[in-house]
């Protein structure tokens, strides 16, 4: 009796987020940390795998409920996209949910660096 | 946890992450969940990992990752709401005869149910059109003299006037007096001349129109019932003197003559009123001023004649004002009045509670009785469940064929609360249309129960504005009521075992249905059982011996009208060949007789009933003597003598009573001498013992002539005779004639018991029907999903006689389970309404056995005719499908 779509309602989400991010956007920090992460990890990033890498890399303990919130979010801004891959012994017999930046999100990270950078070069002397 | 199992994560844990997780996410968060648990009870320890695994369920107990509490996502249940009605109608129009059954069942019940509250609610609503009927009382009197006491409506002159000057509570207060029988004659009309005998006039005080609300339609109110030979007419009333249109003819100021306190006297007629409605407990056809009666004026606290009506404060207490009535007595009454333990008080009786719950000496109308209203009420709700009993008995009887659809739907995924509101809303539809049903039987059946109840029913006043929705609210509850254990039922099964009809209907398993059954046979039987019970009782009191012959005899009223021309009257009747004689009385039995003190000779003083006849009471009423002899011409003198009857001859122990004197009025002036003892006869209703009785002759000097005369009429001759004497009337007197039949009033001192009587046959009619609808239901399914075991048997040799018997037998069990049950609690109840006789039946066995034997026959002949179809059916027919 289910009859929701779920690839509709993030399409339409996706679309109405694109017209609204074009002009400004903006990540946060966190927001940033975990799309460069999923970016590193290149199709193989899903829920632990990034949090491992961003244990080692970092060394900043993260939450699943944190880092899954986030995820959510960039996924409705349209920066990530996920499937879910095969099941296998592994993990209870769950499936994992894979990550993939997307082309938006990669625009959008690229200015984000981009911003960053010009700041960087904006300071006069850093001594 | 076994060290060599792998380890594994907190069941609980992940449970209540289940709980509260969007179920979108719950998957891969889970594994996330599951993975981290693992690397982490590898790396720090599996109590470490637990302890880290419950800090991260909890973190992850936050917005976008919880569930949304509102359903995830809003179903359109538009299509499925529809297929539920679709469904319900298909099947409705599949099993036509199932049904018309369960509805026409549903239908009765519902109708008879609507009856009964329109008659709870006309009778709970009486006296509730006075603007301030809450705050409207009535006050009675008590007291206690010698050895009798008297509980009565009657009070004293001065009670109204001294509540209201000594209580500040008391905004008004208002008596009420009957006018008694009165002549008025129209002078000025098209019909002059003409005359009429009115007797629902009361003499009353001009605050009757503080105390109580009365709609004035033309002239004054209040000013002409502050004096005399004024009148206040009511509408019906202004009809009947002078037609319809007597608006138009300024009948303000025109006078009425009568014969008031024995002198011709010009009444004029000064107002109009508004009839009181139906749901009043007292109604008049005029008002006159109690300025006529010279006695009311006069400070007398013994004369109790008044009927007293008090208005008190808004929000006062009334026990606080009953509390302070017998100071009133102590101080106006004598301290004489208060001695030997006599007591005299009043009380306080609320206006809107008179009619149902007040029956005491000198109430003003024929009052209804709360115990009828409870039986009304009770009888109503058992016919109602059981319409629902049918409901569900059905419905759950026919469940198997269901089952199939139940499984089917619930693979394809109904859930299911949706599978039993599906059911719920089909019951509804059944209901709905039952009850459309029930609501034209109402209509049509309206005028039929307005003269059965004995009441009248407005449907206007009844407002459609609360009667429709009502009736909605109504068919809901009864749907949800009789459709919820079906609903629960049908829906139990694993979608397997239904889709499979692995469900068999074993007869253990139908403990409740057969319950059921047996509550409904219960209810019937016991019913049935009451109201023969009810009217053989009735039959008895109204064939009872009473002592005298009560039929045959015609009593004409207010024959003290004749006057002197009475012997005259007499003689002139006997000529006629039809009248076997008659006698004057000052009163006669049905009727109210008075009472009065006497002293019997070595005896302490008493008080007791007695009557004035003349010698022919004997003959007319063909009493018999026991001992001595009735009043006779022979004996000239016979003014002074009395007769007694055995009563109160054995009340006083008096072995020999002839002979004997007794004083009237305790007062040796007036003394009587026994010259006969009478056989004891009935002038009350059976209701009461024999009570001691004397007659006085009615030409003894303290006679105050006659009321009654009461004729014994030969055999079949009352049409000639009642020719004659109304000829024979008219030549004496001028006033209309009012008589009536002895026997006519003696059943009427049983109106109660008969409306009962005849309530209970009806219900015991609808509750059989419905029993028996039901039955023929049940029997139906039953046999049907026997076929191919009956088939069978046919086949094996088994005759029709053994089928039936066979497909009988079980509901025999249920009929003869239920004849035992309902006997003792049918027993109990009956013998407590008979208590309420001094004369009863012993309860006949015969009665219940009649009833119940009935029942059984009924039954036999039902399940006889259904089963018989499918006993009769070739067995190949049956046998063949599969």
């Amino acid at each position: 009796m289910q009859l929701f779509n779920l690839e509709a309602v993030s399409i339409i989400t996706t679309f109405k987020v694109n017209i609204k991010i074009m002009g400004k956007h903006h990540l946060g920090e966190f927001e940033e940390i975990v799309m460069l992460t999923v970016a590193i990890l290149h199709g193989e990033a899903y829920g632990v795998a990034i949090i491992e890498e961003m244990e080692t890399r970092l060394n900043r303990s993260v939450s699943i409920g944190s880092l899954q919130t986030v995820l959510k979010r960039l996924e409705t801004k349209g920066y990530l996209e996920s499937e879910m891959g095969e099941a296998t012994k592994m993990r209870g017999g769950k499936r994992k949910r894979y990550f993939k930046v997307t082309n938006l999100g990669k625009e959008v990270l690229r200015q984000s660096k981009d911003q960053r950078l010009g700041l960087w070069d904006a300071i006069p002397d850093l001594a | 946890m076994n060290s060599n199992n792998p380890i594994t994560p907190p069941q609980f844990l992940i449970r209540l992450f289940r709980l509260f997780c969007d179920p979108r996410m719950v998957e891969d968060i889970e594994g996330d969940l599951v993975e981290r648990f693992e690397i982490r009870a590898n790396k720090k320890g599996h109590r470490k990992a637990r302890w880290l695994m419950a800090k991260d369920v909890l973190l992850l107990f936050r917005p976008g990752i919880i569930r949304s509490f509102k359903r995830t996502q809003k179903l359109n249940q538009y299509d499925m709401f529809k297929n539920y009605f679709k469904v319900a109608y298909r099947n409705l129009w599949r099993h036509k005869s199932h049904s018309a059954i369960n509805i026409s069942g549903l239908a009765i019940g519902v109708a008879a149910t609507l009856l009964m509250l329109f008659y709870v609610k006309h009778e709970t609503g009486y006296d509730r059109f006075h603007k301030n009927s809450e705050n409207i009382y009535r006050v009675g009197l008590h007291g206690k003299m010698q050895d009798s006491e008297f509980h009565q409506t009657y009070t004293t002159s001065m009670l109204a006037s001294e509540m209201q000057s000594v209580f500040p509570e008391v905004k008004s207060a208002v008596r009420l007096q009957k006018v008694g029988n009165i002549t008025f004659q129209l002078t000025s009309d098209s019909n002059a001349g003409q005359s009429y005998l009115e007797n629902k006039g009361y003499f009353v005080d001009a605050s009757i129109f503080d105390v109580f609300t009365l709609k004035l339609l033309l002239g004054k109110g209040k000013e002409p019932l502050s004096v005399i030979n004024q009148i206040v007419l009511t509408e019906s009333m202004a009809i009947r003197y002078f037609g319809e249109n007597w608006r138009d003819k300024d009948i303000l100021g025109r006078s009425l003559t009568t014969s008031f306190s024995g002198s011709p006297t010009s009444i004029q007629i000064a107002g109009v009123v508004e009839d009181l409605p139906d749901q009043s407990h007292f109604h008049f056809d005029f008002l006159m001023s109690n300025e006529n009666i010279p006695s009311s004026k006069t400070a007398n606290w013994w004369n109790n004649g008044y009927f007293t009506y008090v208005l008190i404060e808004e929000g006062t207490n009334p026990q606080e004002v009953e509390a302070k009535l017998p100071q009133l007595y102590e101080k106006n009454l004598p301290a004489r009045a208060f001695e030997d333990g006599n007591e005299w008080w009043s009380f306080l009786q609320p206006l809107t509670d008179i009619h149902l719950r007040s029956n005491i000496s000198g109430e003003l109308g024929a009052n209804g009785n709360i115990t009828y209203v409870y039986i009304f009420l009770i009888t109503a709700s058992l016919i109602l469940i059981m319409a629902c009993v049918n409901f569900i008995n059905l419905t759950v009887a026919r469940a198997s064929s269901r089952f199939k659809e139940m499984g089917i739907r619930k693979v394809i995924g109904s859930r299911r609360p949706q599978l039993i509101l599906q059911h719920l809303i089909e019951s509804q539809v059944y209901c709905f249309i039952a009850i459309i049903l029930a609501a034209g039987i109402v209509l049509l059946s309206l005028p039929y129960f307005e003269s059965f109840a004995k009441i009248s029913i407005d449907p206007t006043q009844l407002g459609l504005g609360t009667l429709l929705p009502g009736l909605v609210v109504f068919s809901f509850l009864i749907g949800t009521v009789a459709g919820i254990y079906p609903a629960l039922y049908l829906t139990r099964f694993t979608p397997v075992r239904a889709v499979k009809g692995a469900i068999t209907e074993s007869g253990k398993k139908n403990l409740f249905r057969n319950g059921l059954i047996a509550f409904q046979f219960i209810v019937s039987i016991g019913i049935i059982t009451g109201s023969l019970i009810i009217s053989q009782q009735l039959d008895y009191i109204q064939n009872k011996q009473l002592g005298f012959e009560k039929d045959g005899v015609l009593v004409l009223e207010n024959t003290y009208l004749l006057n002197t021309s009475y012997e005259t009257f007499k003689t002139e009747l006997a000529k006629s060949p039809e009248v076997i004689s008659s006698t004057a009385s000052l009163s006669v039995p049905t009727r109210r007789f008075a009472n009065v003190q006497f002293k019997p000779q070595d005896r302490e003083i008493m008080v007791m009933d007695f009557l004035f006849a003349d010698e022919d009471f004997l003959s007319t009423y063909a009493v018999q003597m026991k001992e001595g002899r009735f009043f006779s011409t022979q004996f000239g003198a016979d003014s002074s003598s009395m007769i007694i009857n055995q009563a109160l001859a054995e009340n006083l122990g008096w072995k020999n009573p002839i002979g004997k004197k007794i004083d009237l009025f305790g007062n040796t002036g007036f003394t009587h001498t026994v010259v006969g003892v009478m056989e004891n006869f009935h002038h009350k209703s059976l209701h009461y013992e024999m009570e001691p009785l004397a007659i006085l002759p009615s030409f003894s000097p303290q006679s105050f002539g006659s009321r009654y005369i009461s004729i014994r009429i030969e055999g079949d001759g009352i049409q000639n005779t009642m020719e004659h004497v109304e000829d024979l009337w008219g030549q004496f007197s001028n006033a209309p004639l009012s008589y009536f039949f002895l026997n006519d009033e003696y059943n009427d001192l049983y109106q109660g018991e008969t409306q009962t009587k005849e309530v209970f046959s009806l219900f015991s009619g609808l509750t059989a029907t419905i029993a028996i609808i039901g039955l023929l239901g049940l029997v139906a399914h039953s046999t049907q999903l026997r076929r191919k075991e009956i088939g069978i048997r046919k086949v094996l040799g088994a005759t029709v006689a053994q089928l039936i018997g066979m497909l009988s037998r079980n509901f025999l069990v249920i009929i003869l389970v239920s004849f035992v049950i309902m006997t003792p609690i049918v027993w109990v109840m009956m013998d407590n309404w008979l208590d309420g006789f001094s004369y009863r039946i012993d309860i006949p066995v015969f009665t219940f056995l009649v009833a119940g034997l009935s029942a059984m026959f009924i039954s036999l002949i039902v399940i006889g005719f259904q089963s018989l179809k499918s006993v009769l059916t070739n067995p190949a027919t049956t046998l063949r499908s599969e």
